[in-house]
This record gives structure tokens, sequence and C-alpha cells, in this order.
């Protein structure tokens, strides 16, 4: 509103205002569109989050339970190095993707995972061993659902910012645009108007001379 | 690019994962956990577990981490019994975008 005052009622304005409503209204129609894809890509990725986390909790809590059983149990000394030297060195490959503009990174699991066990060493108990190789064998899905988290996140985020890009222009910039427009088209309708009458009242005054 | 995995909890299990080789880190201040996720972030760690009951003292952190593509930042329970609450982030963040409750 704050515009139409200050608007300049010329055509060249006139002009460049309708040119900026096509571009508006394009850059509306395209960003709705990316709006809508991410948003079926956020959907489709949280329904598999909601599904792996429930498993990967269940796994977890058991594995805990295990693992507390026997660690619970062994001397001090023991429980500070348990696992002084692992045996592995987990290592993520890390790949930026992308899904409509947004950076989203992949994770693929590096390193051998094969377990000899300390148990057969008469060194700890058989649920620590069990444990491990548990957690091992969900090593896989963890770093999955920290991939589609991450996405979901990053997505998320992109929606929000496109969300508001598209209202701003739904209920701001396109209507007050189409208002300056119409406020324009009458200020130059209202000039040519008074514009004829001021000729033909001289017109008027110059018969009345020549009477 | 190969990265690391780091852990952060205040639990007996987080020896757990030590034994697959993941950096793990023992904190239960909450300052000390906004700090070191900070710093973990600018090292070459792609992935961080972080304790379900240590994500709520450290939510800017959170926050800010969460507009970087890297690191990942996955809350899981690190206790037998867990709170919900790695789902009930992700059920919040669904309705933040969305407007609607989808999870």
């Amino acid at each position: 509103m704050a515009k139409k005052a200050s608007a300049k009622n010329t055509r060249m304005e006139l002009q460049r205002l309708k040119k900026q409503l096509k571009m508006a209204v394009r850059g509306h129609k395209l960003l709705k569109e990316k709006r809508d894809g991410l948003m079926q890509e956020f959907l489709r990725i949280v329904r598999t989050i909601r599904e792996l986390r429930r498993n990967l909790e269940n796994e977890l809590r058991e594995i805990y339970s295990l693992f507390l059983n026997g660690y619970s149990f062994l001397p001090l000394e023991e429980k500070e190095n348990v696992f002084e030297k692992p045996s592995v060195k987990l290592m993520v490959k890390t790949e930026l993707g992308n899904v409509m503009g947004v950076k989203i990174p992949r994770f693929s699991m590096e390193g051998d995972v094969s377990f000899n066990g300390f148990w057969d060493k008469g060194r700890v108990s058989l649920n620590i061993d069990l444990s491990v190789l548990k957690l091992r064998k969900i090593m896989q899905d963890l770093i999955r659902l920290s991939q589609i988290e991450k996405a979901s996140i990053m997505l998320a985020e992109e929606i929000e910012s496109t969300r508001r890009r598209v209202n701003a222009l739904e209920y701001v910039l396109i209507p007050d645009t189409k208002e300056t427009i119409k406020f324009i088209l009458m200020k130059i309708s209202e000039m040519e108007r008074s514009n004829i009458s001021m000729l033909m009242k001289v017109k008027d005054i110059i018969r009345q001379e020549k009477a | 690019m190969q990265h690391k995995i780091a852990a952060i909890g205040n639990k007996e299990t987080l020896v757990l994962f030590e034994s697959l080789g993941i950096d793990c880190f023992f904190m239960e201040n909450p300052d000390e956990v906004g700090k070191s996720l900070k710093i973990l972030a600018g090292k070459d760690y792609s992935i961080i577990f972080l304790a379900e009951n240590l994500a709520p003292l450290v939510e800017d952190t959170l926050a800010e981490l969460a507009r970087k593509p890297l690191p990942a930042v996955t809350i899981i329970p690190m206790q037998p019994k867990s709170t919900g609450l790695g789902l009930e982030r992700i059920r919040k963040m669904a309705v933040r975008a969305t407007g609607t409750n989808i999870v």
C-alpha cells in the first residue's frame, strides 16, 4: 500500500510493474512446485524414519540389557579397558547428494566389522560378546538412520523457507503489485480525461472569441 | 571422503560403542557437551551419536548444526529404557515444516 502513494504515475512505471507481476506469478508457480516436490520427498523419508527408529530402539534396548548384564559384574580395572584396543575402526564414506537444491549427505559404512570375541579368551562374559556382535549387526542401519534423519532435517528447513517465500509472493508481493498497477491505470485515465476536458474548454473559449 | 564417527553420552553403555572403534566422549555437563559438539563438527566427523538424555541440554547447538549438511547428529537412547525423544523430535520438526502431524 505504501508503494501506491510513492509510485510514479507514468506509462514506463506501469510497464515495469506489469513485467514484475508476470515474473512474480511465474516464480510463485515454480516455488509452489518446488515446495510440493520437497514435501513429497519429506513425507516418504519420515515414514521410513518412523519404522527404522522403532526397530533400532528395540534392538538397542536388548543390546544394552545384555551388555549391562555382563558389564556390571566386571571388576573395576577390567571395566575401564575392556575395549581398550578395538579391533576395528569404523569409518563412513561421505558424499554430498542433491535433492532439489538441498545438499544432503549420503553415508556408507567402511571398515571390517567382523569380530573375534573377547569371551573365548576368557576375559569377559558371553553377554558382552553377544551385545557387541548385535551392535555390529545393526550398525549399518544406525548409519542409515543418521543419513535419513539428517536428510529430513535439511528438507524440513528448506520446506519452511520455501513455504515462507511462496506465501510472501502469494499474499504480499502479487496483490500489492496488482493494486499499484490498478492505481496507475486509474491515474493515467484520469489525467487523459482532464486533458480532454481542458481541450474542450479551450476550444469553447476560442469559439466564443471568434463569434 | 572418509569420515569418523563419534558418540557422546553419560552412561556406561557408551563403552559399547568403543568396541566398534567409534570415538567416544563421556560427559554430562551441558556446557561441555555443547562445546564438544561444536568442536567435533569442525573436525572430520560426519556422524555424531548423542545420548537421548543429553539432547535437551544442548538444543541451541543442535539447532545450529541442523542447518549444515555435516555432521549428522543422531539422537539415540543409551540406556535400556528409551524415552522416545528421538522420534518426538522428528515429529515436532515435521509439524513445523508441514503444518500437520504426520508421524
